[in-house]
């Protein structure tokens, strides 16, 4: 494991690494790298961010992304890497950094641990001495959706997934599980935001807003799992309209909305959402903005600002899950 | 829009939430409105009013149907309006770091610039305007709604709002729903003229389309007095005469007059300052807990921790108050001028930089303890605070040498900067020795969230957009504020001498210091 990455302005105060650590041993090496240039910095209290991949995980690039958000950074960052094998590794680096933030120096930890043996099924055992008093601990799983009974998810207060890569359309019902049991953002719903907001927004103009209450179908496009939440979205908000999502699989992600004679569509492409209302037979109007497709960091910081519950990513999953699992 | 809708509630116009809308991390978002800037070609208007638009489209919180109308007297055309606010748009984004100009927020707004130029007291001007914001409600869907914001001079501010009665702009269009009247600071100057002007306004206009704006209460750290009060158990019990037995409120400048001579000749520092903002940090320090956070509960107690203010008799103006004016000093380490060498100042003057006060509240809470206020231009640093200072312990059962290093209790509210509260106490010197010293407990807003404040304009124009005076000053809180300052005014005048030099970059003249040494006290140090 070598050096941390660390991101513009981001000064590191030290590092420490070792291959066959112990969890009192990296709890050490925090404090006596904090009792070094630390003192003058303000301890944030933010959360603590923990990060599981697999093997293929590459920690830097872990690092990289919540480097990334720049003075958003979470008080505590936790990478945990998880090998394949039975035998017992514990191997960990140790950095601490100071952030400028406006007129303070602000203290950030982070902690990379790969692990192997016995010791990835007690996770629990490992990420509570990590864990920063009194604040929330968020769990980012790159890879794979974790076990609903998995013993990590006690010490979990808000959890962040991304669908697109952990199972997709297939994923949905063991992210309607977890959900039940624990806060959870899943980037995939993020990615869907700007279309989600296009659409929101044309409505609430004035002589749009009458079309809500006519809405005769809706029609929604784009990948599986893209298809079956806008579904699960419009179904779970507007109860009752019929909606078609058999449309075009391989076309971005899309709704098209009518209601007495209005039509509104709005297509996310890779980086535009083009916004089109046609009215009777009159012309029809169209706005296209451009949108660059979300970064994993980008979607990080949103999900870390949003740690609230999220009734309406609820109840789209679940209405998701209901179109896709009618029994 | 009724009372329900506090400061601490949710808010996104009734009429426009539909069920799409929800979940998009939106908690307050306008309705569809003509934005009507008087004085659109000011400093304002670039510096603050238009980026704090562009960050309300940037976060959602604006209608699609929101038109921004300049009314000035320089003829600049819808397109160079539309120039000079994307100019102001790309300089707020440079101010932050690493920030960009949001373009789709701006294409939300830019086709709605609309530029009308005549004479604030021309009716010509206001016909013109009345059309233009017709064409905007079929155009652009404005919906009939208006917020006029006047960014002119005060002395304006009566003939516009009359010729906007004249011409049938104060109220909503057929169809619309509201329609306000912002207005800047400072309304009137003094407690007679404070009463002809809300006269004036109130023969066009009703109370509840009056908005008064001072943008401190738009700061986050001035409603987290409200949060910090009666939103935790610990600090209300202590908020009271039993234990507290001062309070210092601190509004420090570190600049000098500046370009702003012209209009600080004729206001000085009690009418710029302690006549608003020291006296609403003031109100919002020891006003009773409301019974809800609606705008009718909050501003009621603050009237009445105003109303239980005592006001100075011409004697103890003398006594309680201190005036001062900056002479040349050190600040920075670069030397600046004296007020009286500032561009556009009389050479006479005595207009004053500076004041110190010692008020009473008289009421069940407060009585017996000294408020001690103080505001000044070319002090040590920018520093604005609330500090409680509280009793010492009734015995204390250590050695004086042991508790010498041993200073009372404070809570302190760091307004700005560095936004935070700080809990001073006393606690054991680590070593062998039973010394106490007195040390610092800090929160730190900057450490504590990743959310980012929204600016006070922000924060402001919204609630001026969904109706929500909470932050806005009720004609009541006018009036008491002038009535506590009415004294000073009048007695100052009849002084024959002039204010006290002050060296610029100290705390103020020392005659300042005496007013708390005479009660055995001392200015923190910010």
């Amino acid at each position: 494991m070598g050096g941390p990455p660390v991101s513009a302005g981001m000064v590191t105060v030290g590092t420490w690494r070792d291959d066959t650590a112990s969890m009192g041993s990296v709890l050490k090496a925090l404090d006596d790298l904090r009792c070094r240039d630390h003192r003058g910095a303000v301890r944030t209290s933010f959360l603590t961010l923990l990060v599981v991949g697999d093997a293929a995980t590459e920690v830097d690039e872990v690092f990289d992304t919540v480097h990334g958000l720049g003075q958003n950074q979470p008080s505590r960052v936790v990478a945990l890497r998880l090998l394949p094998g039975t035998g017992h590794r514990l191997a960990a680096r140790v950095g601490v950094h100071l952030l400028p933030r406006g007129d303070q120096c602000l203290g950030i930890d982070d902690v990379a641990l790969e692990l192997s043996g016995d010791v990835t099924s007690h996770l629990d055992s490992v990420v509570e001495p990590l864990t920063l008093p009194d604040l929330p601990v968020v769990v980012w799983c790159r890879k794979d959706h974790p076990d609903p009974e998995d013993a990590l998810l006690l010490t979990t207060d808000h959890l962040i997934v991304d669908s697109a890569v952990a199972g997709g359309r297939a994923g949905i019902v063991q992210l309607d599980r977890l959900r039940r049991r624990v806060q959870v953002t899943d980037f995939a719903w993020l990615r869907l935001l700007p279309l989600r907001r296009h659409l929101a927004m044309v409505l609430r103009r004035p002589e749009l807003r009458p079309v809500l209450d006519q809405v005769s179908a809706v029609t929604v496009t784009g990948g599986d799992l893209d298809r079956a939440l806008l579904a699960g979205w419009i179904a779970d908000r507007l109860p009752g309209v019929p909606i078609d999502d058999e449309g075009d699989r391989t076309a971005g992600p899309s709704v098209v909305l009518a209601g007495g004679d209005v039509e509104v569509t709005v297509e996310q492409a890779a980086a535009s959402v083009t916004t089109s209302v046609v009215e009777g037979e009159g012309p029809a109007w169209e706005s296209s903005i451009g949108a660059p497709p979300a970064t994993t960091a980008g979607l990080l910081a949103s999900a870390l600002l949003q740690l609230r519950p999220d009734p309406v990513f609820d109840g789209a999953l679940a209405m998701a899950v209901r179109r896709s699992h009618p029994g | 829009m009724g009372d329900s809708t506090g400061t601490l509630g949710r808010a996104v116009d009734d009429a426009l939430a539909h069920p799409l809308f929800e979940g998009l991390g939106v908690d307050r978002a306008a309705p569809p409105a003509a934005v009507v800037i008087f004085g659109a070609s000011g400093d304002l208007t670039s510096r603050k009013l238009m980026p704090a638009l562009q960050a309300l489209a940037s976060r959602d919180q604006l209608s699609p149907g929101t038109a921004v109308v300049g009314v000035g007297r320089t003829d600049l055309g819808d397109e160079g309006f539309r120039r000079r606010m994307r100019q102001a748009v790309e300089a707020a984004a440079r101010r932050r770091p690493g920030g960009g100009v949001d373009e789709q927020a701006w294409s939300q707004l830019e086709g709605g610039f609309r530029y009308v130029s005549g004479g604030y007291d021309d009716l010509a001007t206001y016909k013109d305007l009345g059309e233009t914001l017709d064409d905007l409600d079929r155009e652009h869907g404005t919906a009939g709604n208006r917020l006029h914001y006047l960014s002119t001079p005060p002395g304006v501010f009566s003939a516009v709002v009359h010729q906007l009665g004249a011409a049938g702009l104060h109220r909503p269009a057929p169809g619309g729903q509201f329609c306000r009247v912002v207005i800047e600071k400072p309304f009137g100057r003094d407690l007679a003229s404070a009463h002809r002007l809300d006269q004036e306004l109130h023969e066009v206009l009703e109370e509840d389309q009056i908005y008064r704006i001072d943008h401190y209460l738009g700061k986050e750290t001035v409603q987290n007095v409200l949060a910090l009060r009666f939103a935790n158990t610990i600090f209300e019990p202590v908020w009271s005469r039993q234990y507290v037995d001062s309070v210092q409120i601190t509004v420090a400048e570190s600049e000098g007059v500046g370009d702003r001579a012209g209009f600080y000749e004729t206001a000085g520092a009690l009418r710029d300052i302690v006549q608003n903002h020291l006296l609403q940090v003031l109100a919002l320090t020891v006003m009773e807990p409301p019974a809800s956070m609606s705008p009718t509960g909050i501003r009621n107690e603050k009237v009445k921790a105003l109303d239980a203010v005592d006001v100075l008799e011409p004697e103890e103006v003398l006594a309680d108050t201190v005036r001062g004016q900056y002479a040349r000093g050190w600040l920075g380490g670069e030397e600046v001028p004296g007020y009286l060498e500032e561009n556009d100042v009389a050479p006479d003057s005595r207009t004053e930089t500076y004041v110190a006060m010692r008020l009473r509240v008289d009421n069940w809470r407060w009585a017996g303890v000294p408020f001690y206020l103080r505001t000044g231009k070319r002090l040590p640093k920018r520093v604005t605070e609330v500090a409680l200072e509280f009793s010492r312990v009734p015995h204390l059962p250590f050695a004086p040498t042991q508790a010498a290093q041993l200073g009372p209790n404070a809570l302190v509210l760091r307004i700005q900067p560095d936004e935070g509260i700080t809990l001073r106490f006393g606690a054991k010197i680590p070593g062998q020795a039973f010394d106490v010293r007195t040390v610092s407990m800090d929160f730190s807003y900057g450490a504590a969230f990743l959310e980012e404040a929204a600016e006070a304009y922000e924060r402001l124009l919204l609630d001026a957009l969904l109706g929500d005076p909470t932050l806005f000053i009720r004609t009541d809180e006018v009036h008491q504020a002038w009535r506590i300052v009415q004294p000073l005014l009048e007695t100052w005048a009849e002084e024959p001498v002039r204010p006290v030099p002050y060296e610029a970059g100290t705390w103020g003249p020392v005659e300042g210091d005496r007013l708390l040494e005479a009660d055995g006290r001392r200015w923190r140090r910010p």
